[in-house]
């Protein structure tokens, strides 16, 4: 014990006189042949521990199995049902998309088939081509300027 | 026969066919210091047989892990330290169970001289210590009674040798002033000057 430990060990001493003037001794009763029986008792739990570990892990995949398949139901339920690029497009997006001078309305609408055409939020009425017209001829709608500024 | 040394304990346990050998004599060797430390910190005999079987079971399946560097007892001391602070958490862990209400559970079997055969301040000690909070109880309990250097709590506790001599001297201060309680009633006698008196 170095030179400080030794006044610090008297200082707490000090300010602990009743403490230490009590004799240390060992007041607890151990239940006779308690320490003949451990050893015995610890290693019977740690043979029957290292007996178990596959069973265990069998356990436990067997309750681990049924949640993690009702998480993936759960997210894959969650998920939106359209393609996930498109829906990360607001409509404005799309639109502003649409009109843009790299984006070939024609060409993309002709390689398209019926079924990949997007569908956005705020549109609730898909025509077919025959249809549109179906529409503009019975509404008697003028295409004239539309025609003119194309 | 010469009792075998920690590192011979080791080399024994490492090999499948002396472990269950290794083990048994293992536990022999050291369950005596590390009963008396357990039964410090939580003074019911049961609740001692149980922490001590978990930390016996930790280093069965923690000893193959073992680096050889640090030395076995202070490694199966700060198992018995981690899981003597584990279960006194898990005894308060109910809603409706307080500090008080865990200490006078452990301290009950103070009462019978089955369990407790220490005199009165023995038992007064042991109460004081029991009221304190169990990290603050386990520096007391390795320092004045096991009589632990600091340097080797600290490899025990994980905390610095400051921090630890800091809570030493707040756990005396406070046992001291449990110990005194009621002693400056003139009818009160301080049962340690009145049993050196008797010498």
């Amino acid at each position: 014990m170095t030179m400080k430990d030794h006044n610090e060990e008297n200082e707490v001493r000090k300010d602990a006189p009743m403490l230490f003037g009590i004799p240390k001794q060992d007041p607890f009763a151990v239940e006779e042949g308690f320490f003949e029986r451990f050893p015995h008792q610890v290693q019977a739990l740690a043979s029957q521990r290292s007996r178990t570990p596959r069973l265990i892990w069998m356990k436990r995949a067997a309750l681990a199995l049924p949640a993690l398949a009702l998480v993936i139901f759960a997210v894959h339920s969650l998920r939106a049902p359209n393609d996930p690029d498109v829906a990360a497009f607001t409509p404005d997006e799309a639109l502003q998309y649409a009109t843009s001078e790299q984006f070939d309305t024609q060409t993309i609408m002709a390689d398209a088939t019926e079924a990949e055409w997007p569908v956005f939020d705020s549109v609730t009425v898909q025509l077919t081509p025959n249809e549109a017209l179906a529409y503009v001829d019975q509404h008697d709608i003028d295409l004239t300027d539309y025609l003119h500024q194309q | 026969m010469n009792e075998p040394t920690d590192e011979e304990l080791i080399a024994l346990f490492r090999k499948e066919e002396s472990r269950h050998y290794a083990f048994n004599l293992l536990v022999r060797k050291h369950q005596q210091r590390l009963y008396g430390f357990v039964r410090r910190m939580v003074t019911d005999p049961d609740e001692t047989k149980d922490v001590l079987q978990n930390v016996f079971l930790k280093a069965w399946t923690g000893l193959d892990k073992f680096r050889e560097d640090a030395q076995l007892y202070s490694w199966l001391y700060r198992i018995a330290h981690n899981e003597s602070i584990s279960h006194l958490k898990r005894m308060r862990r109910g809603i409706f169970t307080s500090e008080a209400t865990v200490t006078d559970r452990l301290t009950s079997s103070m009462g019978s001289g089955e369990h407790f055969t220490g005199d009165e301040i023995q038992r007064k000690l042991q109460r004081a210590v029991m009221t304190l909070p169990p990290k603050q109880r386990a520096v007391f309990t390795m320092k004045y009674f096991d009589e632990l250097k600091y340097e080797e709590m600290s490899r025990v506790t994980g905390t610095s040798v400051g921090a630890l001599k800091s809570s030493y001297h707040i756990a005396v201060k406070k046992i001291e002033a449990e110990l005194t309680q009621g002693l400056s009633r003139p009818d009160q006698t301080n049962p340690v000057q009145e049993r050196q008196s008797n010498r």
